[in-house]
């Protein structure tokens, strides 16, 4: 097939949304645009999501059309604009890469990304700043797309700070509640501690190799030490848990709910919080090179996936119970990206992308409809919080269907996504653990050879599933049986969304029936085996192959792994429904307090207020305190400042006793002087 | 564009001078001469806009000129061996650009409530500043950068003094004890110089020095005296406090000159070359690095806490201060053109925030701290559109000019001294952590009640933002160009000093000599 778009065309991928967030932006600014008082005409709203979903779908069709030829070609496409910066040795251009690995990321991100702007063109229509959420959107989707593309670390840096600078501007939407404000900038700085691994790791890898092209690393990562290349791997992964959400930098997630829900959808779900896979499955090589930082990325998976995953059970506002799932599940695919499952981690991270945007949306649906809802009948309630809900089966059947579908993939039920993505995880992990000569069970961490981590991260991975499977329920079952807990005239105002809202729901819901069959095991050929495998070889298979050199499973084996999976997901569900009690629940406000462990999931185990009172208050006690009044203000300002004003009135205090006027005095000086010189002379002609 | 120049006659000879002559003539002009005080704000525009002008040929000019640099030399007072010499360098031309833009902006910017007070004297103090900081980068001779480094203090001083907040008289008095100390040590040294040498034009001293050079001991007396006046100049820690208190008391525009680094500038271009063994000492490295980094860190945990906005950007500044140092005593072609990016780059961002929140205390009026503010980005969003911009370019984001200078600095110094790089880059965490948190309580939350609505950037202030605006987004993401014309210049001066410093580990310490 002839190439339809020149390499040069790579850049009007984010080049397309930046038009967008430059017009919508404008038009954010223009004063008759953002009277508040003035609601936003239907002209305006048409002319502002136009703009925004317009050049997503250019995005998209450009998108598309890239890909194909990168299926064409496995070496991919480069297109360079120009210097960046060159100083020393150091030379950085502004140059964009489609390969496979790339590929899959632009689908996603412009493929989830038109389905969420459409969503989005309805879920915000009475918002006074649809201009400016557009704006945004359209921004983040820009540096989302230099970060998958970016062939140089530098590049891939400028789309890694600037969806954090887009996550900041879209949590913090709603600047006018400091919560809101809070968390965005939370979610800056916790991102920041990230982004310094990453520049270590960047300077690490200059001062070695002398390059941050990221594909001269993969070609020249062996002349690294084993210690260096650990190193690396290390801070570049603080980079990822930072951006992906991991332990201990996880804490901004849950606070990033603040922002409108489908941005939680789009960023917070589906692409940004995905980008430390990315980068992990992107310098497979480096990591396949140190075997210790894979492990460590694996276990930091494994222990978040249970950690976040238990607090979800405790969680009553919708969002938070999606949001902890969402961490949970970024740790699943850490586990298999630190195992070195690298075509499992994406294949995970593209269902996931489906079905985890598909429940934030349905999610958004039940907000959108509780809260006009609640409006509607004058109840003040809270629209988010699972115990103020129930029955909205009846009322919104659409979603109520959609939901399901997605809770049961992420449950991992077959025969949908989350159920293929999640055993090929699982696979994964045992044939590892199995494998006497793979590098990443040889390896040792804290003295516990590989293999006994791989049977911990496969352990954790079905318990997880489990929980996983137990929370989605409880969410499904209090959100939608049962009967409505807010009354009956707001039960009678609740209502589906408009069509531009279901549209979007419906697509994901097919993408999450069907998503299973980009990669079916070869133990149930029910299609084309493998697909995604082949399509990510050219990028992951010599990494793969040398970290886990010799894994292989036995089909009977498989069959186990499958069978317990499908068991695990089906107890978890048979448990949620057997244990919980929605007739039992009553409204958030007539809610008494959880106790005990309850307690302690529900307040996340009180994580924030550990950091508050062991890193953030001293920080900033210690810079007022000691730093500040102290050293600045006092000693410094008392010893160079005031100090040195009295030490001069003690020098003018000395002199004008001496310049007394009294002649006897200048007389006895004159002497002593006289002698003095006179002294001095001699001893130094002595 | 350089034969176009030519063409027109754009010669150093009288080029450069003009850029100190021009506002000199029309400070006297404004200040003594009787006329209308109206008069006197469009006069000095138009001669700062001009020097902005003439001093922006040198973009083409400098590069064409070579190794010589863009030079005027006219003979002065023969009996010390000085000559007015000025020169423009890949070295000082980002720093000239820097300078001929931002006084004017910063004029440009300013609201009637800073210049309502004698204001033929407050634009003669104005222009005085321009020549005396653009003198100081346009120095080829010693005696000349001493007395533009002189000419630079008294005009800020008043303006502190006089054109400030109630508590600026003793901010100025302050200002101008620390850095009268340092000067005057500088002026020691100097005077060593020109006896060891016999002449103060600087390519003729550093001839001499190199032919015949300074004992180590001598060298490292002399470096301290001039990083005396250079470090207190620039409010490197511990030498930091009198900054806080200038900026924040002072006008916009003089806050804004006080972001302009002269100091390290004299570091790089004067201090280092003439006194390389010195420079080059691993101990007085060590020192500086540890000094950079303490400022970062310093810098932004205290203003973490600052109960303003602009306390806020000076502690920030002290900060990027920090990474300049970090750059210069690393000492890698990659940190040296990084730390000459921050000094560029410091003094836009600075500068614009400095312009920016003189715009908003025309709003607010005195009573600007935090606790007074709040959700101002519902009220003035173009104005709170910039005020982002010029912090994230602040704290460094990727695309915008701060990124690059810092990255260059952090990415040179690795190298040679990886574990107080770790260290230093903490402080884009804090840094962060300081500027978000000041935005949130200025910018975000519910918004103050006020009696009258506030007004938007109006057209003169939207005009001076765009301009920062584009040179934030053009040296953020294309300053190659910037790189290319600092390269040649600063790759030479980084070998003539490492080739003529003895190898410092072969000589004792002071301390252990003779």
């Amino acid at each position: 097939m002839p190439p339809v778009l020149p390499a040069p065309a790579l850049w009007l991928l984010p080049a397309l949304p930046l038009l967008g967030f430059l017009l919508n932006g404008a038009l954010s600014l223009v004063p008759a645009w953002r009277d508040p008082s003035a609601p936003v005409t239907p002209a305006r709203r048409t002319t502002v999501a136009a703009i925004g979903v317009g050049v997503m779908v250019a995005a998209f069709v450009v998108g598309v059309l890239l890909v194909l030829q990168v299926a064409a070609d496995p070496a991919g496409l480069r297109a360079t604009l120009g210097t960046w910066m060159a100083a020393g040795d150091l030379r950085v251009d502004w140059t964009l890469a489609l390969d496979r690995l790339s590929a899959v990321m632009v689908l996603v991100i412009t493929g989830i990304g038109t389905l969420i702007h459409l969503y989005s063109a309805g879920y915000m229509a009475s918002d006074a700043g649809y201009a400016r959420y557009f704006a945004y959107l359209n921004l983040f989707v820009a540096f989302m797309l230099v970060l998958v593309l970016g062939a140089s670390l530098p590049v891939l840096f400028v789309g890694w700070e600037g969806v954090g600078l887009a996550s900041y501007l879209l949590i913090g939407f709603w600047f006018s509640e400091t919560a809101n404000a809070v968390a965005g900038k939370k979610a800056f700085v916790t991102n920041r501690i990230g982004d310094f691994g990453l520049l270590i790791g960047m300077f690490l890898l200059f001062a070695n190799l002398g390059t941050l092209d990221i594909a001269e690393i993969v070609a020249r990562h062996g002349e690294l030490p084993v210690a260096v290349a650990t190193a690396a791997c290390l801070f570049l992964f603080l980079g990822c848990a930072g951006k992906s959400a991991q332990l201990p930098l996880y804490v901004w997630l849950p606070d990033a709910m603040a922002g409108p829900t489908p941005v939680s959808a789009l960023i917070h779900a589906a692409t940004m919080v995905t980008a430390g896979i990315y980068l992990v499955v992107r310098m497979g090589a480096l990591f396949a090179a140190a075997p210790v930082a894979s492990l460590v990325v694996m276990v930091v998976g494994a222990v978040t996936a249970i950690w976040a995953g238990l607090v979800g059970l405790k969680q009553w506002d919708i969002k938070k119970v999606l949001a902890y799932s969402t961490v949970s599940q970024l740790g699943y695919m850490f586990m298999a990206a630190g195992a070195g499952a690298y075509t499992a981690a994406m294949f995970h991270l593209v269902t996931h992308a489906f079905f985890k945007a598909l429940l934030f949306l349905g999610a958004g649906a039940v907000i959108h409809a509780m809260h006009d809802a609640l409006h509607h009948a004058h109840v003040d309630a809270d629209a988010q919080d699972l115990r103020n809900m129930g029955g909205l089966a009846r009322r919104l059947p659409v979603t109520n269907a959609l939901m399901w579908i997605a809770t049961l993939a992420i449950a991992g039920v077959p025969p949908l996504a989350g159920f293929f993505s999640k055993d090929a995880i699982l696979g994964s992990l045992a044939a590892r653990a199995g494998a006497a000569d793979a590098p990443i069970a040889q390896a040792s961490l804290l003295g516990v050879p590989g293999s006994v981590w791989l049977w911990f991260a496969y352990g954790i991975g079905v318990v997880t599933a489990f929980v996983t499977a137990v929370y989605m329920t409880r969410l499904m079952r209090y959100a939608f049986t049962g009967t409505f807990r807010s009354g009956d005239a707001a039960e009678a105002a609740l209502h589906e969304s408009p069509w531009s809202m279901r549209l979007p729901l419906l697509v994901l819901g097919a993408l999450t029936l069907v998503g299973g069959w980009l990669e079916l095991p070869a133990v149930l050929p029910i299609g084309p085996v493998e697909q995604l495998g082949h399509w990510l070889a050219p990028v992951v298979e010599a990494p793969m192959a040398t970290l886990a050199r010799g894994a292989h499973l036995e089909h009977a084996t498989e069959y186990v792994l499958i069978g317990v999976a499908v068991a695990v997901a089906l107890a978890g569900i048979a448990t949620a429904f057997v244990l919980l009690k929605p007739a039992a629940l009553v409204t958030k406000v007539e809610s008494a307090p959880e106790q005990g462990i309850g307690r302690v999931l529900a307040n996340d185990y009180f994580i924030d207020a550990a950091i508050a009172r062991g890193v953030t208050g001293p920080i900033v006690a210690t810079s007022r305190k000691v730093l500040w009044r102290g050293l600045d203000e006092g000693l410094l300002r008392g010893a160079l400042t005031s100090g040195s004003a009295h030490a001069l009135r003690i020098v003018s205090w000395v002199g004008g006793q001496l310049q007394a006027g009294v002649a006897g005095g200048y007389a006895w000086a004159i002497a002593g002087g006289a002698l003095a010189l006179v002294a001095f002379l001699m001893f130094r002609g002595a | 564009m350089t034969d176009l120049l030519l063409s027109l006659g754009m010669r150093a000879e009288w080029l450069l001078p003009a850029l100190l002559v021009l506002p000199v003539i029309a400070a006297i002009i404004v200040w003594v001469l009787p006329g209308d005080a109206r008069l006197a704000r469009p006069l000095s525009l138009v001669v700062l806009f001009t020097v902005a002008l003439l001093a922006t040929t040198c973009w083409w000019l400098v590069p064409a000129a070579g190794s010589a640099g863009f030079t005027a030399d006219h003979p002065w007072i023969e009996e010390f061996g000085t000559r007015l010499r000025l020169t423009a360098t890949g070295v000082s031309l980002p720093m000239i650009l820097l300078t001929a833009w931002l006084m004017p902006l910063a004029l440009l910017a300013c609201g009637p409530a800073d210049d309502a007070v004698r204001p033929r004297a407050f634009h003669a103090q104005v222009l005085l500043l321009s020549a005396g900081i653009l003198g100081i980068f346009l120095a080829g001779d010693l005696l000349v950068f001493y007395l533009a480094w002189e000419l630079m203090l008294v005009p800020l001083y008043f303006l502190i003094g006089a054109w400030g907040s109630a508590r600026g008289p003793r901010a100025a008095t302050t200002f101008f004890i620390y850095t009268l100390v340092g000067s005057l040590l500088m002026l020691v040294a100097i005077l060593h110089v020109v006896r060891m040498t016999g002449t103060t034009v600087l390519p003729q001293v550093m001839e001499a020095l190199a032919t015949r050079p300074m004992s180590l001991t001598a060298q490292l007396w002399c470096f301290g005296a001039f990083a005396a006046a250079f470090l207190v100049k620039s409010a490197l820690v511990p030498f930091h406090t009198w900054l806080p208190d200038a900026q924040g008391e002072s006008p916009a525009v003089a806050a804004t000159a006080l972001g302009i680094k002269v100091g390290t500038y004299g570091m790089l271009a004067i201090a280092m070359p003439l006194f390389p063994a010195a420079a080059m000492h691993p101990v007085v490295r060590l020192v500086l690095m540890a000094l950079g980094v303490a400022a970062i860190l310093h810098g932004s945990l205290v203003a973490l806490v600052q109960p303003d906005f602009r306390r806020v950007m000076s502690y920030a500044s002290v900060a990027h201060l920090g990474f300049v140092v970090v750059g210069l005593a690393a000492f890698t072609p990659e940190s040296v053109q990084g730390a000459l990016m921050v000094m560029l780059n410091a003094g836009i961002t600075t500068g614009g925030m400095f312009v920016v929140l003189g715009i908003l205390r025309d709003r607010l009026g005195a009573n600007d701290g935090f606790a007074a503010l709040g959700g101002l980005a519902r009220t003035l969003p173009a104005l709170s559109s910039v005020v982002v911009l010029l912090v994230l370019a602040n704290v460094g984001l990727p695309g915008t000019n701060g990124f690059v200078g810092e990255f260059l600095v952090l990415l040179g110094a690795y190298g040679p001294y990886p574990y107080l790089v770790l260290l230093a880059t903490i402080g884009v965490i804090l840094a962060a952590a300081a500027l978000l948190w000041a935005v949130q309580r200025t910018l975000f939350g519910p918004a103050v009640e006020r009696a009258a609505p506030l007004r938007d950037l109006g057209t003169r202030e939207a005009v001076v933002m765009g301009a920062f605006v584009v040179a934030i987004l053009a040296l953020g993401l294309a300053p190659a160009p910037m790189l290319d014309r600092t390269r040649p210049q600063t790759l030479r001066l980084i070998e003539t000093v490492r080739a003529t410093s003895v190898d410092p580990m072969s000589l004792p310490l002071p301390l252990g000599s003779r």
